[in-house]
């Protein structure tokens, strides 16, 4: 009886707390970034405009060992995001599901890859995958097979080493996501009579999503980047867009690897831009945590 | 609360069935991991699985090889510096954009949470150009900027998600009970958020510590970092002393986030847990 | 009701008025609260209570008006400085200081000496019965203890002032009532001014000196408990304190008033035409056999008993006037004997002075 009137709802405005902090306290990061960052950048990408003729951009596009190495890197961004995803979905399931002890011993498998660096990761998929590395120790007793097969310095080594890496970053947003559903709409889709198939094609599947969505947009972005990974494990077939540019570096190309730098940076931030429309990209790199 | 944990009542197969797949992506996690511990312990000169025999060569060899040394501190340096400068400015920042209004700030977010995304090899040579009539090519200080530039983000996105958690009337309690704007931050705002703050700068500490391709571009023959020295001698040999310098670099990252999540669940009990 | 010797200082808001985008939170808001008084701000959500208190704390800035604590002007005091204690809606205690530690932090702020300070802290938290739980961190404190350690926190530096935006709108109703009755006495032991924010009309008329009843920004009505509950100055007012029969009458002349098929005296001037809306007490109106005497300066009507319920210690009846208006009625229980059954013919008679008019929602 003492709430008489329903809530006003032009008045909330009263109950937002004022910003006890100041804007302007983002300045001198903004300014470092600008500094440090953005202006480098910017000058890589007027490099790559020459002398404002485009020429080292146009030579770059007509290049057709860029242009297959560009659709190369992006095929494997592509298969390393499906892979990922087909991989990393059962674990975060799995952990969602699971009794509290049971999920932290599953979220702690999936964070154990950041407890060492890219590099010494691609170096320990070199020693597993080399002729007289495990992998090949364990199938040779098991007699699977009769003489080591060449795995290091292929396609598949490469894709091993990537999946790897990008794993994490593909199953935390997916396990966010499974988490923030409420179980009492399972409950109600089982009591309606939903197999468990049913509740989770269409149930959890549906409302994991975003998280799957979030994964892909890291996994794949991330994925277009990667150096290190393919340049110890992958053979010369196997090059990526960043070790084309490393490569005209090398040959003191600067023009030319400004052009290629600023198509791989075009292309992520094209991919970010357009993802950005459907994914909390904050959130989803939040989700490194 | 009223949601509920997720739960399914799924058949016992179903359940073997996807825990077995669980298992197997676990250890494919894990394996890679740990396995260059037992590596580093190799008596041989050659890598084998398990080791033929056991010794601390690779151990002794480290520690008394000066390149390893001068490249171990140069990085341990290298890395406080960024993960300073990173932590000061991505905290600053996470607090001035936290609760501000202002027209285009999703696109100053956007910016600044940017070096996340975009590819290392394109900042190595935008700063090369940069660096290079500066003159801080082959600098230490040179390459802590950059790493800061890259790490500031870790910062920004741990201590704003602190921040989120973070209720506003504490500043106006602290403000109405007399205090200034220094003394709201220093006795309220900070110590609560302190945690995020700390996670922030280990992530920042190892991001550098672990960043090789910005620093490959402007490092000098006199200045190679950790990551670099470990590059250039996998690119030579497969021997088992990179094992040893990875395990101890997975020591620290290890004894860093132990650290750090102590920092956290510390707060978290003083907070209430739960509650 | 003020004695100098003690903290409250009087408030003065002027024509106080706060304007967020196109819409006004608050708008013409003046009150004058005297030093030592207890005035309770009263309203559903979204009625500009607390912003009129955030507006006195510092924390919102009015639009158009002036504020003034103590015949000081304070709009361009920025919150630290203007002395005024507050406790907070759901307290805002320092999750990360202990509970002497939350109550010393306004001494700290203010640079007082340890010892001074130690000192006061030991005393406050002896008065609001805390003294063995100092060392507590908030979190391991229950919610009335928490709150009164809000209190401590917002009274040890001795404001002049302290206001309370829904202090105990968390707490359950056991609790709510022993903490109403300490703040009370506390308040009245240091002479406090307070200003208490409160969408519990019943916990505003067992506190308050004064009350401000306020509704989408305005005040509709300022006064003592009694007046507020009596004399509602329009029918919202009637209406948010407890229970009310609307019956609607038409002049009958001058001096009175006609309610369906009898006349009564009406001592107000009344409309010139057309209707008057008449707001009676439910446990004004007492219930009687049908041919029962109607005592003197009474009116009476019949009605026709629809349903009765026992409540405990009143009985509730529905009735139905002949002219078809439904009224309550509710008879206090000397004894649980009696009653009238649904469908028995009834007299119901009250006193003409029991009888309040409105004309447009508006006290006539």
């Amino acid at each position: 009886m003492s709430l008489a009137e329903p809530l006003a709802p032009a008045r909330l405005g009263a109950l937002r707390a004022r910003a006890a902090t100041p804007a302007w306290l983002a300045l001198p990061l903004i300014a470092f970034l600008g500094v440090f960052y953005l202006a480098p950048v910017a000058m890589m990408l007027a490099r790559a405009a020459g002398e404002g003729d485009w020429a080292p951009l146009f030579a770059a596009i007509e290049n057709q060992v860029a242009q297959r190495v560009f659709l190369g890197t992006l095929e494997i961004a592509f298969v390393c995001t499906l892979a990922t995803l087909v991989i990393g979905y059962p674990l975060a399931l799995f952990a969602a599901l699971a009794p509290p002890w049971l999920a932290r011993l599953a979220i702690a498998a999936v964070l154990a890859p950041f407890w060492s660096s890219i590099l010494i990761r691609s170096y320990a998929w070199m020693v597993l995958l080399g002729r007289e590395g495990l992998v090949n120790g364990a199938l040779g007793g098991l007699g699977l097979i009769e003489a080591p097969i060449r795995m290091l310095n292929t396609t598949f080594a490469v894709y091993v080493g990537m999946i790897h890496i990008m794993l994490p970053f593909m199953i935390l947003p997916i396990y966010a996501a499974l988490k923030g559903i409420d179980g009492r709409l399972v409950q109600a889709a089982e009591n309606l009579g939903a197999s468990t198939a049913s509740v989770l094609r269409h149930v959890i599947l549906p409302l994991s999503l975003p998280g799957v969505a979030a994964g892909a947009l890291v996994v794949f972005v991330l994925s277009i980047g990667f150096y290190v990974t393919p340049a110890l494990l992958g053979g010369p077939r196997d090059m990526m867009v960043s070790m084309l540019i490393a490569q005209e570096v090398d040959l003191y190309n600067w023009d030319l690897a400004s052009a290629y730098a600023g198509g791989l940076l075009v292309l992520t931030l094209l991919i970010v831009a357009v993802a950005s429309r459907f994914v909390d990209l904050g959130k989803a790199m939040g989700g490194r945590k | 609360m009223s949601a509920r944990a997720l739960r399914l009542s799924a058949g016992l197969p179903a359940r073997v069935a996807l825990g077995a797949v669980a298992l197997l992506v676990a250890l494919f996690l894990v394996f890679p991991v740990v396995i260059v511990i037992p590596l580093s312990f190799s008596g041989s000169e050659f890598l084998s699985f398990p080791p033929e025999s056991w010794s601390l060569r690779w151990y002794a060899d480290f520690f008394t090889t000066a390149r390893w040394l001068e490249s171990a501190w140069l990085s341990i340096w290298i890395a406080v510096v960024a993960a300073i400068l990173a932590t000061v400015l991505g905290t600053a920042a996470a607090l001035g954009l936290a609760r501000a209004k202002f027209p285009g700030r999703a696109v100053v977010t956007a910016f600044l949470l940017s070096p996340l995304v975009v590819p290392a090899i394109i900042v190595s040579i935008g700063v090369y150009f940069f660096y290079a009539p500066l003159g801080l090519v082959g600098s230490p200080i040179g390459i802590a900027i950059a790493h800061a530039t890259l790490a500031s983000p870790f910062v920004l996105v741990n201590v704003t998600a602190a921040l989120a958690g973070f209720d506003p009337r504490l500043e106006q309690a602290a403000k109405n009970l007399g205090a200034s704007g220094w003394s709201t931050f220093r006795l309220v705002t900070f110590p609560i958020i302190k945690p995020g703050v700390m996670a922030g700068a280990v992530f920042a500490f190892i991001a550098s510590f672990d960043e090789m391709i910005v620093a490959l571009f402007i490092t000098s023959p006199g200045n190679v970092t950790l990551p670099i020295r470990m590059w250039e001698s996998m690119r030579n040999e497969i021997s088992p002393a990179i094992a040893a310098v990875s395990t101890l670099v997975i020591l620290l990252s290890v004894s860093l986030f132990f650290v750090a999540a102590r920092i956290q669940a510390r707060a978290v009990a003083r907070s209430g847990g739960d509650r | 009701m003020t004695d100098p010797s003690r903290l409250g200082a009087p408030v003065r808001f002027e024509g106080v008025g706060k304007r967020y985008g196109r819409s006004w939170a608050v708008r013409g808001f003046d009150l004058e609260i005297a030093a030592g008084e207890f005035v309770s701000l009263l309203g559903a959500s979204g009625s500009g209570k607390t912003t009129s208190l955030m507006m006195l704390a510092g924390f919102e800035t009015p639009t158009e008006g002036r504020i003034a604590v103590g015949g000081r002007t304070v709009d361009a005091m920025p919150p630290a400085k203007r002395d005024i204690g507050m406790v907070f809606q759901s307290y805002a205690l320092f999750p990360h200081m202990t509970a002497a530690e939350n109550v010393d932090f306004p001494l700290r702020m203010r640079g007082r000496p340890k010892a001074e300070r130690e000192a006061a802290v030991a005393k406050m938290l002896d008065i609001v019965g805390l003294a063995h739980l100092a060392d507590r961190l908030p979190s391991q404190l229950s919610g009335g203890q928490q709150q009164r350690v809000a209190l401590a926190r917002a009274i040890v530096f001795e404001p002049p002032v302290l206001l309370m935006d829904e202090p105990l709108g968390a707490l359950d109703k056991h609790l709510r009532a022993t903490l109403q009755a300490e703040i009370k006495r506390i308040q009245a032991r240091l002479g406090l001014t307070v200003l208490f924010v409160t969408h519990d009309q019943e916990e505003a008329l067992t506190m308050s000196d004064r009350i401000c009843v306020m509704r989408d920004g305005a005040i509709l009505q300022v006064d003592a408990p009694e007046t507020i509950y009596d004399r509602p100055a329009d029918t919202y007012v009637a209406a948010f304190f407890g229970e009310s029969n609307a019956l609607t009458a038409v002049p009958e002349g001058p001096g009175a008033v006609r309610l369906g098929p009898v006349v009564a005296p009406w001592p107000g001037a009344g409309p010139a035409a057309g209707a008057l809306e008449i707001a009676i007490r439910p446990e004004r109106i007492a219930i009687a056999d049908e041919d029962a005497p109607v005592p003197p300066a009474h009116v009476a009507v019949f009605a026709t008993v629809r349903e009765t319920t026992f409540v405990g210690d009143r009985r509730v009846y529905l009735a139905a006037l002949d002219t078809g208006e439904a009224v309550q009625v509710n008879q206090p229980l000397a004894d649980l004997s009696g009653g009238h059954r649904p469908g028995e013919r009834v007299r119901l008679h009250w006193a003409t002075t029991a009888m309040r008019g409105f004309v447009d929602g508006r006290a006539a």
